[in-house]
């Protein structure tokens, strides 16, 4: 036991770069902080935060939603759709609430039916006006010269819009991912040394 | 679509001066094909009515400038996660931004070479 004591310390200690003030060296190993992940599923960032490397949350935060929103900048609030473009907001709800939060003001205050149909609901082309009918559901009507409430995104805004979106979404699962299985220190790789 | 980062290479493919006509249509162009003399908007009144937010950005001929944007914000989510202290962290991201809009050029000039020259050995064209 005692020999195992001495092996164990006897072992360099692990470079504490995150967390320099923490008490005892520990050991470079994985923790599960499963409330750090819910929380990291909630808000981008926020998992970090609550892990107390707030810088590394920001970053987190700040790459997340730029690029969430920056799409949405991009290809307007129509790169967000999960009715039209289903396969890509399976990737773009993992940015979290804030994705389903989107698309759903996109779906209810964008969209209308057309006059007769209600199998679909679609975005506006220019000359219609969204309006309630008597039966309170929203429809398009033909109205020269009106402008719909957003127009549909086409062509290479509505691409990279639409790939940021969800980029945002892959780079917040691996976010998600770190602060779920967290390790308090990570290992740099020193550039080599060039010869004397 | 479906293959947006297919759609967005293709242009870059289809033109014998990849990187002029991604990055330099600001002004004006020495090519005749490569863009409008305003490739942030197809004309002035489609940028006054602009919503942002709302309606797709009209960025004209400029589309792969957006590439830029792009690559700094990956690098800044995925460099928060990846480096190991926040000294090294302005450098990582912008080494990475770098790397990626470096690699995108160079895969758009690589696929512009076999659109050019390597397509037609295998399937000539008849004019």
């Amino acid at each position: 036991m005692a020999q195992r004591y001495r092996v164990f310390h006897s072992l360099p200690a692990p470079p504490m770069i995150d967390s320099p003030t923490s008490d005892p060296p520990t050991p470079n190993r994985e923790r599960f902080v499963p409330l750090a992940g819910l929380l990291a599923v909630l808000v981008p960032g926020l998992g970090h935060v609550y892990l107390r490397e707030l810088w590394r949350g920001v970053g987190v935060a700040v790459g997340v939603l730029g690029l969430f929103f920056g799409g949405i900048l991009i290809g307007g609030i129509d790169a967000v759709d999960s009715k039209e473009d289903r396969i890509w907001f399976f990737v773009q709800s993992l940015v979290g609430p804030v994705a389903f939060a989107v698309d759903r003001y996109h779906q209810s205050r964008f969209k209308a039916y057309e006059v007769g149909q209600r199998q679909r609901r679609r975005t506006g082309n220019p000359g219609e006006l969204r309006e309630r009918n008597p039966q309170g559901v929203w429809i398009w009507k033909q109205s020269p010269g009106a402008m719909p409430p957003n127009s549909k995104s086409l062509g290479h805004a509505n691409e990279i819009g639409t790939l940021a979106a969800t980029i945002a979404g892959m780079l917040n699962l691996i976010a998600i991912l770190d602060a779920l299985f967290h390790r308090q220190t990570r290992v740099e790789i020193p550039p080599p040394k060039e010869p004397d | 679509m479906l293959f947006p980062i297919a759609h967005c290479l293709l242009p870059l493919a289809s033109s014998p001066f990849p990187i002029a006509h991604c990055l330099l249509p600001i002004a004006f162009s020495p090519f005749p094909h490569a863009s409008s003399p305003l490739p942030l908007a197809s004309s002035p009144l489609s940028t006054l009515a602009w919503r942002p937010m709302l309606d797709p950005l009209p960025v004209g001929d400029a589309w792969p400038l957006l590439l830029i944007p792009l690559s700094l914000g990956i690098s800044i989510a995925y460099k928060a996660v990846r480096v190991g202290s926040i000294g090294s962290y302005p450098k990582a991201v912008l080494v990475m931004t770098t790397q990626i809009v470096l690699a995108m050029i160079a895969m758009g000039i690589v696929a512009n070479l076999f659109v050019r020259f390597v397509l037609p050995a295998i399937i000539p064209v008849s004019p």
